[in-house]
């Protein structure tokens, strides 16, 4: 593989990576954005995705794509729940809410602990370990699928937001609540399909990047810290400013850890979250509107 | 008169129940005193820990299998064997604080692990300072019975990695006819030690070692440091990797990367992974210190039984774990008592007794310096079985 190819791959590599964190991060901009709240316990959606997901190709002996769904579905459900019983008795008091989320992971984690054990679990992923080669350059399917994947969600987010009634209702809230309330917008029905939304989307990423490592209780940390380093890079409350945040971040660890050093892969990202706090404290794509 | 009622009710009801508990304590130190308690170290939680089943498992057969001839006899008096374990999370200051537990809280007569050799490093220092005798039957560290670093009280009955290594870079230099490697493993005591025996040997080998890539042992994505590696042109690559989940992810990356020779540690000959990688698998190499032949019926035999006990088929963790068990069982007897543990300890060091590990006439028994002499061989995934290609079980 020459220099340019490398280059090229590696770029292939990050984006994979960086578009999954994009995945997860919107869905925790979503909720900051539309609620103000900035929710700790998203890694753990992650997780319980992910781990949803896991059961229901090895139980039920789902193929992998239903029971992806099956663990979107899931999620989205215990979000509902969340929602209603944990972050709506104390909306509007930010304290409370930042320590409601992570009372929340701690639980979910601890609860994930006891009943599925700590031992990290494998799932049979359908790609195995094929890859598309592109003359000297290759993307493993799990990957392009994670692309994929992600792509269709982003579209179908957008498409949502922007062409549906709850949609509306959701971008008439994050930019004045009380005008839409005003307006006669239910309110607590905003905020538990953005709670819905989100805890599906990260349900989502965790079932993709499941199948592509592995399973286990404390799986939603890491990614949960990139999260929060995507959305200030691109932008607090801003969807398209994490979209390209994750890809961002997706490229800095793959670039970095290929001319660099792979030991440093998981500090890249803050070095770029500390580089825009410098320039940019507002985010790269604070101007856009949400 | 119904509030005295209430009282004196109370008060019988509580010394009852005062009564019972001491009644259950009592019960459970008379059954102390006709028990030997094993202490057993393993990772319960953590990426490691998809091994503990396999360990936990033959110790359970032993004892069992141990119990039902009746025991150890000591002075006419029969004892009960049983364990206690704990969880070291793969942790050194973990195994630490499990394996002071087992000493003080526990009085164990023997403690056996870690399966991690950063653990079991670290507990050696206890057992070292309390005159405990401690045995590893996984961790493979060259220190562990180093006459530098080692104490009298500590065994192996698993083959270091500078054993395993001579043997498996033999077979790779005369068997396979290897020129070039890269070595890729996680950047922990394991990884360290593994790594660095290989490229010792491999280069005394005539095999030349063209990088050593070591990772966070916290990673899952290796694709970049594959193709780093790639770029080079390794005719093979070697993982030198402990946990499986680890054997598994690099496997799988190494054939997207495009590796097609691979040669995997001990931990990657699992029948799980084979069936997990599918048609990438085929081809797969990977150090085997143990496997099950019909062809040697003891071993065949005792394979069948885990199974039966545990469900599962067992492994190069559950062989010489089991062995351990009978050998501490045949110390204890030997020394004909349960609570000298020097006594012990010099009985363990004389010991010779038929294992089911490593190789088919295997006895096991240790050197000076603690170590059994165990060799091993490669295997190949075939087919989706394991199938010997060099070594004693190829008949070579």
């Amino acid at each position: 593989m020459n220099e340019l190819a490398f280059f090229v791959q590696q770029i292939i590599n990050g984006l994979s990576i960086g578009i999954i964190y994009a995945l997860m991060a919107v869905g925790l901009t979503l909720i900051f954005s539309i609620m103000d709240v900035l929710n700790f316990a998203h890694g753990e959606l992650f997780m319980l995705g992910a781990y949803f997901c896991y059961w229901s190709m090895h139980l039920i002996g789902l193929p992998f794509i239903l029971s992806l769904v099956m663990g979107i579905l899931v999620v989205a459900c215990i979000s509902t729940v969340i929602e209603r019983l944990v972050f709506r008795p104390i909306r509007g008091n930010l304290v409370a809410s930042i320590m409601a989320s992570l009372g929340l992971m701690f639980v979910l984690q601890t609860t994930a602990s006891l009943a599925w054990g700590t031992i990290s679990r494998s799932m049979h992923s359908p790609f195995k370990a094929s890859v598309l080669r592109l003359g000297t350059l290759f993307i493993p399917y799990d990957r392009l699928f994670a692309i994929l994947a992600s792509l269709s969600l982003f579209f179908g987010l957008w498409w949502f937001i922007q062409k549906t009634r709850m949609g509306k209702a959701m971008r008439a809230t994050s930019i004045n609540r009380e005008a839409a309330l005003i307006k006669g917008i239910d309110i607590d029905k905003v905020y538990m399909v953005t709670f819905t939304l989100a805890g599906a989307l990260a349900a989502s990423a965790g079932g993709i990047l499941g199948s592509i490592y592995s399973v286990a209780p404390d799986m939603g940390l890491l990614p949960l810290l990139k999260s929060i380093a995507v959305i200030i890079v691109g932008g607090l409350g801003n969807i398209p400013g994490a979209v390209v945040g994750g890809c961002i971040i997706g490229l800095s660890e793959a670039l970095g850890a290929a001319y660099f050093s792979a030991n440093y892969r998981d500090i890249y990202c803050f070095v770029i979250l500390v580089a825009v706090l410098l320039v940019r404290p507002q985010g790269l794509l604070s101007g856009w509107k949400r | 008169m119904k509030k005295k009622k209430v009282f004196i009710t109370m008060t019988i009801v509580s010394l009852l129940f005062c009564l019972a508990i001491t009644w259950g304590g009592l019960e459970i130190a008379l059954a102390k005193d006709n028990t030997i308690l094993i202490g057993v170290l393993n990772p319960m939680s953590g990426r490691v820990s998809r091994l503990e089943p396999y360990s936990i498992g033959a110790v359970k057969l032993a004892i069992k299998e141990i119990n039902e001839k009746g025991g150890i006899n000591i002075k006419g008096k029969s004892f009960k064997l049983d364990y206690k374990e704990y969880d070291t999370e793969c942790r050194p200051e973990v195994g630490v604080a499990a394996a002071e537990r087992l000493i003080e809280k526990d009085k164990v007569a023997f403690i056996l692990g870690g399966i991690c050799s950063s653990v079991t490093l670290a507990v050696m220092k206890v057992t070292e300072r309390t005159m405990v005798p401690q045995i590893t039957a996984v961790s493979t560290h060259p220190k562990i019975t180093d006459p530098k670093y080692r104490h009298d009280y500590m065994f192996r009955n698993k083959d270091t990695d500078k054993m395993r290594i001579k043997y498996i870079s033999r077979d790779m230099a005369e068997d396979l006819k290897i020129k070039s490697v890269a070595l890729i493993g996680p950047n922990d005591d394991f990884g360290l030690g593994r790594s660095d025996a290989y490229k010792k040997t491999l280069t005394s080998k005539g095999i030349k070692v063209l990088e050593t890539v070591l990772f966070n042992p916290k990673q899952e994505d290796f694709l970049i440091e594959l193709q780093k590696i790639k770029r080079n042109d390794p005719e093979a690559l070697i993982l030198c990797v402990n946990a499986p989940e680890h054997c598994e992810l690099l496997a799988r990356q190494a054939r997207q990367v495009g590796f097609k020779k691979i040669i995997g540690s001990a931990s990657c000959s699992s029948i799980k992974l084979a069936k997990k990688l599918g048609e990438a698998g085929e081809g797969f190499m990977f150090e085997l210190p143990f496997y099950v032949s019909p062809k040697v019926p003891h071993v065949y035999q005792w394979a069948k039984k885990f199974k039966e006990m545990n469900g599962i088929e067992p492994n190069f963790v559950s062989a010489p774990s089991y062995d351990a068990v009978y050998a501490i069982a045949e110390a204890i007897k030997n020394a004909q008592t349960a609570t000298n543990l020097k006594a012990i300890r010099d009985a363990f060091a004389k010991i010779s007794i038929k294992g089911v590990y490593s190789y088919p006439d295997f006895v096991l028994s240790f050197d000076e310096n603690g170590q059994a002499q165990v060799a091993s061989g490669i295997g190949m995934f075939k087919g989706g079985k394991i199938v010997p290609i060099t070594g004693a079980y190829a008949g070579k």
